[in-house]
């Protein structure tokens, strides 16, 4: 398509942003409009990280202050998108407002995925998604407070490791044993989940069935088992899916799975030329036309806002390499890249301090994926041994004495 | 202009490796990280991420750029501007020159090309 005349953004996380800022950066002098439900754009990954620890403030959460979308004539509303019209690229607000624009991006991120079994939650099961909800988590637990963690994800696992450093006595309910294992491969996921029980968290492999709140305030959970747990907060942390309902609404394409998503190109297109769509509430339609996996991840997002601009404005986009993405748990910083989570040779690399890293091997040597323990140079030396997806030494990678960097010139 | 500090001799920095000078050691009171870059050339920057607490010493140099080691935010080490998010505000840069193959720091001197955001 031809630039547009003016562009709407819809959504407030990483991906709105970075439209906004790649638009302005590349040379987009048009309109420019970003409709946001909780005012600036900010960041996402610290909510359930420093942000539910208490080291990191609300403000900090937001990219730029109000004075860098002014400088930049972008007009930021705050509020909720109801429905879209492509044809006209018109959107209408909750508040009864309607937003035209010549094109519209949707960038609306996610949507939590209930963990608990009774809908509504009934009261003292939080969700945990928003900076929010994050509050709401943090003012609930404390020294002694019993917690139960529905969810052993990502968000889950980081939402129990916080609640043990903030002193509550927490129980983390996972449906399989261990977490995460398409993420981090399955020994990466079997060391990362038994350092719940090695913490002091207890676990259980199950399903919550039923909630009830008590007169005294606790909640009860059942879990399948039919054991019942007492808990004085209940942290629903059971994952997200793609915030697609707008879209498929406006009868954009959205993938037909308990995924969802809204069908893209690499250029963020979709099925109306009108509207593009990047980061979270996508699905991306690879080449030969197949729905690739959904993630989720951070740096995929903003990856997937600087490609649509670029493609957007005529310029070429970056090449981009394995993907990455991290998990703050019990003091640990543990980064994935590429795919751990696939078949091959695991080799692991162990030092004094403990597990450095776990990597996987296709058939031919070549690195795949990796999942490193607070080892920042490793992950960054592991990335890119990916991506140039040639043999690498083995012996060298497994050596905790041959340094990060070194591995790049074997 | 302030009293460089030597932080060393050319060789006790590896291309591709930093070291810091403690905030007590230096007139800011802020630590400063040195770069050797792969160029040959040395940077400084304040050594804490403008995004979090976090050393840049500890990152991953390539080329011109320092990649934090938390969150991968990438700095420009000549200029100190923030080329990737989550970091938005710029590292503050300072003058590295060497003498008789001697390492001097300048603290508080930016660079002539540094960005201020």
């Amino acid at each position: 398509m031809s630039v547009p005349a003016s562009v709407l953004v819809i959504g407030g996380g990483p991906a709105a942003y970075t439209v906004v800022d790649q638009l302005r950066l590349r040379g987009y002098a048009g309109a420019l409009a970003v409709v946001s439900e909780e005012g600036l754009p900010a960041d996402r990954p610290p909510v359930s990280k420093e942000y539910l620890r208490g080291a990191m403030g609300r403000d900090e959460l937001q990219f730029r202050d109000a004075d860098w979308y002014a400088e930049r004539d972008v007009t930021v509303v705050t509020g909720r998108a109801v429905s879209l019209d492509p044809d006209l690229g018109t959107v209408l607000l909750e508040s009864g407002e309607s937003l035209t624009a010549g094109l519209v991006v949707l960038a609306t991120g996610a949507v939590p995925v209930s963990a608990a079994a009774t809908a509504p939650r009934v009261p003292g099961v939080l969700p945990l998604y928003t900076a929010d909800d994050a509050d709401a988590v943090r003012a609930a637990w404390g020294p002694g407070v019993r917690v139960v963690v529905l969810g052993g994800g990502l968000i889950g696992s980081e939402a129990a490791s916080a609640a043990l450093e903030a002193g509550a006595e927490v129980r983390l309910v996972n449906r399989s044993e261990p977490a995460s294992v398409n993420s981090f491969g399955v020994d990466a996921a079997h060391v990362l989940h038994s350092r719940h029980t090695e913490r002091g968290i207890a676990v259980s492999t199950d399903v919550a069935v039923g909630e009830r709140a008590l007169d005294t305030g606790e909640v009860e959970v059942t879990l399948s088992s039919g054991e019942v747990l007492v808990a004085d907060v209940v942290i629903d942390a059971g994952g997200a899916v793609p915030a697609g309902a707008l879209a498929k609404a406006a009868g954009i394409a959205v993938a037909q799975d308990a995924t969802g998503g809204v069908l893209v190109d690499a250029a963020g297109r979709t099925s109306h030329p009108a509207v593009l769509a990047v980061g979270d509430v996508t699905r991306r339609v690879s080449e030969d036309g197949a729905w690739e996996p959904w993630t989720g991840h951070w740096e995929a997002a903003l990856h997937s806002a600087e490609d649509a601009v670029a493609a957007l404005l005529g310029q070429n986009a970056e090449t981009r390499g394995a993907r990455w993405f991290w998990s703050d748990r019990h003091g640990e910083h543990v980064e994935v890249v590429g795919t751990p989570g696939q078949p091959g040779t695991v080799i692991t690399r162990q030092d004094a301090r403990g597990l450095r890293g776990v990597f996987v091997l296709d058939a031919a040597g070549r690195l795949r994926g990796a999942v490193t323990f607070s080892d920042a140079r490793l992950a960054r030396a592991c990335r890119r041994l990916i991506d140039r997806a040639t043999p690498v030494d083995a012996t060298a990678l497994a050596d905790p004495e041959v340094a990060a960097r070194e591995l790049l010139r074997r | 202009m302030e009293q460089g500090v030597d932080v060393g001799g050319v060789e006790d920095i590896p291309e591709g490796e930093a070291i810091v000078v403690a905030g007590e050691e230096n007139p800011t009171g802020r630590d400063i990280a040195v770069f050797h870059a792969e160029d040959g050339e040395f940077y400084a920057l304040d050594d804490e991420c403008t995004h979090e607490e976090a050393s840049l010493a500890d990152g991953w140099l390539e080329g011109d750029r320092i990649e934090c080691p938390l969150h991968a935010a990438e700095f420009c080490l000549r200029t100190g501007k923030a080329l990737c998010l989550p970091a938005t505000e710029p590292a503050r840069t300072h003058v590295v020159s060497v003498e008789d193959g001697r390492v001097i720091l300048h603290p508080d001197q930016p660079r002539p090309d540094a960005v201020t955001k």
